[in-house]
């Protein structure tokens, strides 16, 4: 690194590391500039001029645009002369010739940059009397996102974000000058994942959310800062309420794992917070139905149970839970004299994955740092969309990227090296010696990899994985992210000291292992591959307690149901993400009706029991979850509310899984895997995901469509009594032969892979339903 | 697709032509343009699939130059010049009496198909100022009389063919110097030929 440079601004010498863009420069030293169009985390373009400042040239003072002006030794640079501040003056005075001033009916009003900066640069009066543009108010450009093209001060955040961060390019300058205009193409939406971030930093009203619109004033905005459990990125949010009522959510820039983006999934999966189906009270089973009950009358049925020492009691749990609420079951568990054996995580991909203390974990930013990026996960997209992003990202600053398999068709297009058909078939085994194959070689032989690995089929056997890594391992130098994906499980895998997953509990559990069940923030019936297996299990114990916010297709069939606090904002915790990075879950609204968070029960049952030694608190479990850390500043909350750790603090704790090794067998014509939005009950009660994610399609290549004759774009998959209609969607990345299906969309996850299913073509457009 | 065979290999022989594909965005709106008379966002469709960029990227570009027409235009585009050395001499008048002549507004084309007006900014005869374009061929050094007669011309003979020497012989006046490009051939409709891309129309 070469030295710093000197600087000096408004007559004070700052320095600032070479390159560096004056805007940026400044503000590391506290010296603000206005600005609408630069975005620390995009390319600049100069387009708005409104951060014009006065440089000393060699031809004297000259009016620059800070944001595309790097600094350099001794430059001399008035952010606050008189020139400047006519020259800001005159940008205001432009932007607003065409902008509509409807402030006191514009979501953006009281955070808004156009407002804040006229009122702080502006001219003060308006000499424009002339007409000013006109389009149609908001139109739809997508499901869920607005764009009022009067309003847009043409700044081109939204479609660099499009273009330059996720990659989908479906917004742009349409027009020419004072026509210009932001839009789609005519009937091409944008569909995008990553499409409420365009709302976010669009630094007026032009573009917002159907969900948030006209429902708040930003100054009547409770706020609070927490961590997004949608996936195990832990993104870092700022939740917005408003009379108790969650209305928003904001991505913060946390640099080390989503540098202040949010996927739509996460920025918009809140709506369910306020639905009126949310259980409001605890529910007990009768002999035809189900009525209501008080938590007493619960902890009194229960602790019979649980008092005859000779039950057998396990807990399946889903894995949004806080590490306090894993640490509290854990406590519960031990009480019982189970070993911890008795708890599994509603996972379906769970394999032993890679931690020992030979093993380097990555961090996320290591992706940015190494020479190659190595990927054999579930469709990252799908299911760790932020990290999907953070690989564009490194691939954009000339990191190499290897992909194996056909999870990551999306990735295809930027990767140097793509494995799929003919390296590793359809069902996810590597075929070929991978040391003999030169391309990955070329890339990895002793540099520095950073590698993304997981289960990406349940069809698949761990064997393939573990060879790559092993070759990785003896080849260069290697540090790995385990692609676990769902919410916490983390933090489960950590603090729960060992845990297993619903492969195995589908084949352990039986009403002879098993005599309570408590299901916690899980529907495995609903949507696990072992679905039918875990249906007749929890038919067949005795006692089955839910934990849950929702009815759904396992609370269901319990015994009991109590209700719960969401993990987004209604309850205080701790989340450990993907790189071992744990930050703070806060909360901000009250829980419904008698919900409760999950520790809160358990302690309430504990107390009923009259166990002894449990945590009392939820800052004992605070503690207690982190105590064996080997951690000069552990993530307890003390510390993770001081300000130099709001982004979280890592730790290096070796979890432990404990998998059976068996792989299903799926035909291999089939290939089963997630999408980002589907049908959780959650994703249900939130009406923009639920807009997002309820077409039910299947994806294969041309050639096999054409083998199955599926050229009309519709077919209907039919198995035993179940019969669906579905749309064809040609995805050219897939090898020849295989069809995916997209196991969290409606009715297809009723079909059951490990058997036979017909893919029928259909010419009748209508949709037909499950029976 | 909706761009016959011939078509396509043509657009991807021009593809080929490129280190990258989307380098080739420009003459292949060309050739888009030299089928229809515009850019249909069929065409839109297909050349972003050629390309490997999206249709609104697409979009985005053919929007932004005017030559690029949006919209079917006449049979003869009238595309007079505006700019500084035309305005001073006069093309104020030229405009008006071709908007009286025709009807039309700005970008504007007649419903039976015939003509469409466009002012322009210069089109590169300020010598011969001022000056107008009939589908992109020029007539330099016009008066208002001959003006009148060229669009009077137009209506009652309504050529296939337009060829920028003849009409300058017809209706024009001064010209700036004769820098015309050899095969100077003619148009038969409102899109610029290229030789390179194979799009020129009949010669004569
Ligand atoms: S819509 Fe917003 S972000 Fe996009 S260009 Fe207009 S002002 Fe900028
Ligand atoms: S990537 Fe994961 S953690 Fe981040 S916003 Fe999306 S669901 Fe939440
Ligand atoms: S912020 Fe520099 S030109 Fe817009
Ligand atoms: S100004 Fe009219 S041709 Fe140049």
């Amino acid at each position: 690194m070469s030295d710093n440079v000197k600087i000096n601004v408004n007559g004070l010498q700052i320095e600032s590391e070479p390159n560096k863009l004056l805007i940026e420069a400044c503000e590391d030293s506290g010296i603000h500039i206005p600005r609408f169009c630069w975005h620390k985390r995009l390319d600049p373009v100069g387009m708005c001029r409104m951060c014009l400042v006065e440089v000393d040239t060699p031809r004297g003072k000259m009016l620059v645009p800070s944001c595309t002006t790097e600094v350099s030794d001794e430059m001399v640079v008035d952010t606050e002369s008189e020139i400047v501040k006519k020259a800001q003056e005159g940008v205001l005075e432009f932007l607003l010739i065409n902008h509509p001033l409807d402030c006191p009916i514009c979501d953006k009003a009281g955070e808004c940059p156009l407002q804040d900066q006229t009122m702080a640069y502006g001219p003060g009066e308006s000499r424009f009397v002339e007409e000013k543009r006109h389009f149609e108010k908001p139109i739809p450009i997508s499901e869920i996102i607005l764009l009022d093209r009067e309003r847009c001060i043409l700044c081109a955040r939204c479609t660099r974000f499009s273009d330059e961060i996720s990659g989908d390019p479906l917004i742009e300058f349409i027009q020419r000058g004072n026509k210009t205009e932001v839009n789609t193409f005519p009937n091409e939406p944008f569909k995008s994942y990553f499409s409420g971030n365009t709302v976010q930093i669009c630094p007026v009203g032009a573009l917002t959310s159907t969900s948030y619109r006209f429902k708040a004033r930003p100054w009547d905005l409770k706020s609070t800062r927490s961590t997004c459990n949608g996936c195990s990125m832990g993104c870092s949010i700022e939740l917005n309420s408003s009379q108790n009522k969650m209305l928003r959510i904001l991505g913060v820039d946390n640099e080390h794992t989503n540098q202040g983006w949010l996927c739509d999934r996460g920025r918009y999966n809140f709506e369910y917070l306020n639905s009126d189906q949310r259980i409001k009270a605890p529910l007990k089973k009768t002999e035809s139905d189900r009525e209501e009950t008080t938590l007493q009358d619960v902890y009194g049925d229960l602790s019979k149970i649980i008092e005859d020492r000779s039950n057998k009691i396990t807990f399946l749990l889903g894995s949004n839970l806080t590490n306090e609420e894993f640490t509290s079951f854990n406590e519960f568990s031990n009480q019982l004299g189970n070993n911890d054996n008795s708890i599994y995580l509603n996972e379906d991909l769970l394999f032993k994955g890679f931690f020992d203390e030979n093993i380097e974990n990555a961090k996320i930013e290591d992706l940015n740092k190494s020479d190659a990026i190595i990927i054999w996960a579930e469709d990252l997209k799908e299911t760790l969309p932020i990290l999907y992003l953070r690989v564009r990202q490194a691939v954009k600053n000339g990191v190499k990227l290897v992909v194996f398999g056909h999870t990551n068709s999306t990735l295809a297009d930027i990767s140097d090296v793509y494995y799929s058909g003919e390296t590793v078939s359809n069902n996810f085994e590597i075929v070929k010696d991978i040391s003999k194959l030169k391309e990955i070689k070329e890339h990895i032989k002793d540099k520095n990899v950073t590698a993304i690995l997981g289960k990406a089929s349940p069809s698949q056997s761990d064997k393939s994985i573990e060879k790559l890594f092993t070759y990785l391992k003896d080849n260069s130098n290697l540090r790995l992210l385990n692609a676990f994906n769902g919410g916490n499980s983390f933090g489960a895998f950590q603090t729960l000291g060992s845990v297993k997953g619903n492969r195995e509990f589908s084949s352990e559990i039986s009403k002879e292992t098993t005599d309570l069940l408590f299901v916690v923030g899980a529907d495995p019936v609903g949507k696990s591959i072992f679905s039918s297996n875990i249906k007749n299990i929890i038919n067949e114990i005795p006692t089955v307690v839910a934990l849950d916010l929702f009815m759904h297709e396992t609370s269901e069939l319990a015994d009991y149901i109590v209700p719960t606090s969401s993990t987004l904002g209604e309850k205080e915790g701790t989340f450990t993400n993907i790189e071992f990075r744990t930050s703070r879950i806060d909360k901000l609204i009250p829980s419904p009706g008698q919900a409760l968070s999950d520790w809160e029960f358990i302690s309430g049952l504990s107390n009923f029991c009259k166990f002894e030694g449990m945590s009392e608190s939820l800052t004992d479990l605070n503690n207690k979850s982190f105590d064996s850390f080997d951690l000069d500043t552990k993530p307890t909350f003390d510390n993770l509310d001081k300000p130099r750790n709001l982004d979280g603090i890592i730790n290096t704790s070796i979890p432990k899984i404990i998998t059976t090794d068996e792989s299903i067998e799926f035909s291999d014509t089939f290939f089963v895997g997630k999408k980002l939005y589907g049908d959780k009950v959650t994703e249900r009660h939130s009406k923009s995901i639920s807009l997002l994610g309820s077409s039910q399609f299947i994806e294969g290549n041309e050639t096999t469509f054409e083998k199955f004759k599926l050229n009309s774009g519709k077919c209907i998959l039919v198995q035993e009594n179940i019969e669906i209609t579905v749309s064809c969607k040609i995805n050219p990345s897939l090898p020849d032969g295989l069809i995916f299906f997209p196991k969290n969309r409606r009715n297809i996850n009723k079909l059951d892979f490990s058997k036979n299913i017909q893919i029928l073509p259909s010419h009748s457009m209508e949709v037909l339903n499950v029976n | 697709m909706s761009w016959d065979e011939k078509l396509i290999k043509q657009a991807k022989k021009i593809v080929k032509l490129y280190p990258q594909k989307r380098s080739a965005l420009g003459p292949l709106l060309h050739l888009a343009q030299s089928k229809d008379g515009y850019i249909s966002d069929d065409s839109v469709s297909v050349i972003s699939e050629l390309v490997g960029i999206t249709e609104v990227q697409v979009k985005s570009v053919s929007t932004f130059y005017s030559m690029y027409k949006q919209e079917p235009t006449g049979k003869y585009l009238l595309s007079v010049c505006k700019s500084i050395s035309c305005e001073i001499n006069n093309s104020n008048s030229i405009i008006d009496i071709v908007k009286d002549f025709t009807g039309l507004n700005n970008n504007e084309t007649d419903e039976e198909g015939l003509f469409t007006f466009e002012a322009v900014e210069c089109i590169g005869a300020c010598g011969g100022a001022p000056a107008i374009q009939v589908n992109y061929e020029t007539v330099e050094g016009l008066s208002t009389e001959n003006t009148l007669n060229l669009c009077e011309w137009l209506k009652n003979e309504t050529p296939d063919l337009v060829v920028a020497d003849e009409l300058q012989n017809q209706f024009g006046g001064t010209k700036s110097f004769d820098w015309a490009i050899a095969d100077n051939s003619g148009t038969t409709g409102s899109v610029p030929g290229f030789q390179t891309l194979n799009t020129t129309k009949d010669k004569k």
